[in-house]
């Protein structure tokens, strides 16, 4: 009897039936709501809403967004290494390489080379470990300095993240002046973004000018970051940012660190919110690798910011780290436009033809110069700048 | 079967997930789950063999949730979290599974009324992927729960499940519904209103998941448990509700454990019932693995770990790297589709090769010389090299492990000449298709003027009719017509800078998946299932019940209409024992030997473009006896 219900097929007879043809049933009412084998759904978790104070304005200067050169060298090491999974402190890679090859590298192996260097050498330390590593000239860095001007005008300095070749790095800070503020404690913190060796690995450059600088790190780092920290001379306050907690640094200015593996075997990435006033919610991102639909919603459920807008955008955009079922929506440019983000600074994993659709769907991408080796005025690139709630 | 010893130090739990569970068991149970599962999506081939075909995370102002489909089931499951718990040195997670079948399955027949008019909106999409804002619907498709539970020392770690055989619902006085000009029974007195299939289905998510979590330890469970208890169904008129014993039905609980833990105890205080269970299935250890329980994904997970000891039988996937021709002239566009695919593929951390002749260097024949791997900006290319094509790929697969591999030829070369080379490549790549890019504006000219264009136009399996910005709109359609007077069978895009979301055509069999073959207590009808998409791009997927009649399936294959684009199955011939895996890419096709005699599902994924009235009921007939 069940089986065959006559001609009535339920998918013929909803097709493109309003709702209400259900009637006052006990269907309508809310047959579902009852039910020996149910649950309550929901848990009681609250939107936290949480209020960072306010800033009057952040900028953004782009110290290095080429995290790396050669795309097609990169992933071929990974590839080759043997993908995505592999523990990226085995690669073989500078600052880590101990010339046994691809793949076959270790931390402590790799640190034993240079350790005695760090941080008072770096230029003795690369060239040491140019010779033992695999594509050393490959190796760039991300790294971003955020200036944020407080309500009664002070301004204050924070750098995120310090890049990964050390030679490359050195020369970045140089052309933008860090190493001058850095030597004179202008900047007030390290925040590193995450443990991947484009981010994380040229820590010695940032320790070489202040070792005593404050730096957070994100819950989840392995034990060979931990260690690496110390051995790259650093000395000062080391602050463990827990994930999944907002973690607020200054008025208006906050990290917010997201508990996921990352490939290449990274656990934890963590991205600055800054609530600037009168205009919304900036988000400053290394990679972004959670993705930034993931983490605008996060934004939204967490933090309480001005005009309710999402604001500002600056740094590597991924999409997400997997594939969505549906493949209409594996589109970041269709995704991004519903936060109507009204600045948005994107260079580094983003990818260049991406950021042009962007420009093309005129989304408010701010362009950049394509200078010391950023490739295409789409990204926001080396040694450019981006002002939010003030002019650059 | 290697020894499912469990010793504890190789858990390797803290590698993959490095939340706190002393502290905030809610936050640290989904951000376990959410290692589980993003990790096990990194590597393409991992996740493949695992059984996801795609997953997206929800976050909503209250929980996190996802959403997923997986191999064998042609609709969307959902997960949300629902509770955690502290208990007896275990921290417990529990979640809700719901199920939303695809708006054409057969499925939606034994959903609740109200579900199947929910999946009949046309928006019914929209609310899957955002679920989690509306409770409705959570729990509406609602089939089961999932239990995740670590052990305080981190020492055991325990995945189970629960759901009813069938999830009943009978409406005592009947439903009736306006329709036909009056009201309609919907629904008999005493008949069904939900009388879904929840526990087969809950068990193959349960299945991908677990084949994840050993994935993810690198460590296949060491326990095992089955219980099963007398089930109840609801029963309502107007005015009451109420649950009843159903003699068909049972709950059913599973639960996996792996490392050193005191399972059965936990095992109780999830189940928590006083009432007698109706069976059970215990295993552990050394023993014989129950039979229902042989071929689990999660036995041979930790093996997918590297590509490189990938054991082909064992992942049931082909580990050759797909080739794709890609044609056309100078300037039409290729380099700009190139630097597309390649972006949209490393932003997915997927490496491609690209092989790229010099240009110019064409034989006497037509054949293309002097294969070198060049360079191309953004992304793909490797070494330098010349010689010819077999040595190229060789070159290239003992140093790299591409996902894709692309042949770029020059505007003078003639890929139909190339296809005697391809072949002699097929122990080392796969052959997947022929890509040529078209320039809208200079078409004419160039079929007046060069042979070669017809002939690229011929060999092609898409074709993108490029720079479609720089034509009007009635030269467009002259244009494509053109193309698909010269060559009927191709798959035409529209473009501009090459532009072509790889996603449509590439990837498609990733995706699309085969539909629900184990529908329980329907009856062996051929159920068909289509899917959707854009550009007027379709999947159908057809059953099939019987072997088939080889000469007669063939002949049909032989005169399909140009409409179809890609097929792919496991079917069997009534002359042959064992299963046939059957692939077909516009117009030519391979017969393989499918080695997997324990897969049972007899299909076809058919996938086209554009309208073919027929078309389908042609291959039906193909496939009856």
């Amino acid at each position: 009897m069940s089986e065959d219900k006559g001609n009535f097929s339920r998918r013929d007879f909803f097709k493109g039936a309003a709702m209400g043809v259900l009637g006052g049933t006990a269907l309508a009412m809310g047959l579902y709501s009852y039910s020996p084998w149910r649950k309550s759904y929901f848990p009681e978790v609250k939107r936290k809403m949480t209020d960072i104070g306010v800033c009057k304005s952040v900028k953004v200067t782009n110290i290095s967004e080429t995290s790396w050169f050669k795309n097609a060298v990169l992933m071929g090491d990974i590839k080759a290494a043997g993908g995505l999974l592999v523990n990226q402190y085995t690669y073989n890679w500078p600052p880590f390489g101990d010339g046994t090859g691809l793949g076959k590298g270790s931390y402590e192996k790799g640190i034993a080379k240079i350790k005695h260097l760090l941080p008072n050498n770096l230029e003795e330390a690369w060239r040491t470990t140019e010779k033992l590593s695999v594509s050393p000239d490959n190796a760039g860095g991300f790294a971003a300095l955020i200036e944020v001007e407080e309500m009664n005008g002070r301004k204050r300095k924070f750098l995120l993240d310090s890049g990964w070749s050390y030679k490359w790095m050195d020369e970045s800070f140089k052309r933008e002046g860090i190493d001058q503020m850095l030597k004179n404690n202008e900047i007030e913190a390290l925040i590193i973004s995450h443990e991947h060796f484009d981010h994380f690995w040229g820590v010695p450059v940032t320790f070489k000018y202040a070792p005593n600088i404050t730096t957070y790190y994100p819950q989840g780092f392995y034990p060979e970051g931990l260690q690496y920290l110390k051995d790259a001379g650093h000395k000062g306050k080391l602050i463990q940012v827990k994930s999944g907690a907002l973690n607020p640094i200054i008025p208006g200015l906050a990290t917010y660190n997201f508990p996921v593996p990352i490939i290449c075997r990274v656990y934890g990435e963590q991205s600055i919110y800054a609530n600037v006033k009168d205009h919304g919610l900036v988000s400053i991102t290394g990679c972004c690798h959670f993705g930034i639909i993931q983490f605008s919603e996060t934004a939204f459920r967490e933090i309480t910011y001005e005009k309710n807008q999402l604001y500002g955008i600056y740094g590597g955009l991924h999409i997400s780290p997997f594939e969505d079922w549906d493949p209409k929506y594996d589109d970041l440019v269709i995704s991004l436009g519903k936060y109507n983000y009204q600045k948005i600074g994107c260079n580094h994993c983003t990818g260049v033809l991406c950021a042009k659709k962007f420009i093309e769907r005129g989304y408010p991408v701010q362009k950049g110069t394509a200078r010391f080796r950023s490739p295409d005025p789409a990204y926001l690139g080396n040694g450019d700048r981006i002002g939010f709630g003030i002019e650059v | 079967m290697e020894s499912r010893c469990n010793d504890i130090h190789a858990m390797k739990l803290r590698d993959f997930f490095r939340g706190d569970i002393r502290n905030d068991a809610q936050s640290a149970m989904q951000e376990l789950l959410r290692a589980i599962l993003i990790r096990a999506q990194f590597d393409p081939g991992a996740r493949h063999a695992l059984g996801w075909r795609g997953l997206k995370q929800s976050v909503t102002t209250a929980i996190e949730g996802w959403t997923a489909r997986i191999d064998g089931y042609a609709g969307v499951f959902g997960i949300c979290f629902n509770s955690s718990k502290k208990e007896n040195g275990w921290v417990i997670g529990a979640f809700n599974l719901s199920y939303f079948p695809d708006a054409e399955e057969a499925l939606v027949e034994r959903c609740s009324l109200r579900a199947a008019a929910y999946s009949q909106r046309p928006e019914y999409m929209s609310l899957v992927r955002d679920f989690l804002q509306n409770e409705e619907m959570a729990s509406i498709f609602s089939i089961g729960t999932l239990f995740l539970a670590l052990d305080i020392q981190e020492q055991a770690l325990y995945l189970g499940m629960e759901s009813l055989t069938v999830q009943r619902s009978i409406a005592r006085n009947g439903v009736k519904l306006p329709g036909n000009g009056g009201m309609i029974w919907a629904i008999e007195p005493g008949g069904y209103d939900q009388d879904f299939p929840s526990l087969s289905i809950t068990r193959a998510f349960f299945e991908v998941l677990a084949a994840s979590l050993s994935f993810n330890l690198e460590q296949l469970p060491g326990w095992l448990i089955e219980r099963c208890y007398p089930g109840m169904e609801i029963v309502y008129d107007d005015g009451k509700i109420q649950s009843t014993p159903a003699s068909d039905i049972e709950d059913v609980f599973v639960g996996l454990g792996y490392g050193e833990g005191r399972f059965d105890a936990l095992f109780e205080t999830l189940v928590g019932k006083d009432s007698v269970p109706s069976n059970e299935i215990r295993w552990c250890g050394t023993d014989k693995i129950p039979e229902g329980y042989m071929h689990m994904r999660w036995w041979c997970a930790p093996r997918v770990k590297n590509r490189r000891t990938l054991n082909k039988e064992v992942l049931r996937i082909d580990e050759r790297p797909p080739l794709i021709i890609l044609s056309g002239f100078l300037g039409a566009g290729k380099t700009s589709f190139l630097q597309h695919f390649i972006e949209y593929q490393t932003q997915r951390s997927r490496f491609v090769a690209v092989i790229q002749n010099e240009i110019g260097d064409v034989g006497l024949d037509g054949k293309l010389l002097d294969y070198k791997v060049v360079e191309i900006d953004e992304g793909c290319v490797c070494c330098s090299l010349a010689g010819n094509l077999k040595r190229a790929v060789q070159d290239i697969l003992s140093s790299f492990q591409p996902d894709f591999i692309i042949l770029e030829t020059t505007g003078a070369a003639n890929p139909l000449n190339l296809l005697d080379e391809i072949s002699g490549l097929e122990a080392l790549v796969r052959y997947d298709c022929t890509v040529t890019v078209v320039d809208a504006v200079n078409l004419n000219h160039s079929l007046s003027h060069f042979s070669v264009a017809v002939d690229q136009i011929k060999a092609a399996d898409i074709l993108l009719l490029n720079k479609s910005d720089l034509v009007r709109e009635a030269c467009l359609q002259k244009a494509r017509q053109q193309l698909q007077d010269i060559n009927p069978q191709a798959a035409v895009f529209i473009t501009e800078q090459g532009d072509l979301n790889p996603s449509l055509v590439f990837d498609m069999e990733e995706r699309w998946a085969k539909g629900n073959l184990s529908s329980a207590g329907t009856n062996s009808k051929l159920s068909v299932h289509r899917y959707h998409s854009h550009d007027g791009l379709w999947c159908q997927t057809l059953e099939i019940a019987h072997p088939m009649d080889r000469k007669k399936f063939l002949s049909v294959v032989e005169s399909l209409p140009p409409a179809i684009f890609r097929m792919k199955g496991i079917i069997e011939f009534s002359d042959t024992p064992q299963p046939i895996l059957f692939q077909y890419v516009a117009g030519r096709f391979e017969l393989s030997v499918f080695p997997r005699p324990e897969i049972v599902d007899r299909f076809l994924i058919v996938i086209a473009q554009g309208e073919a009235p027929g078309l389908v009921g042609k291959i039906y007939e193909a496939c009856s006896r």
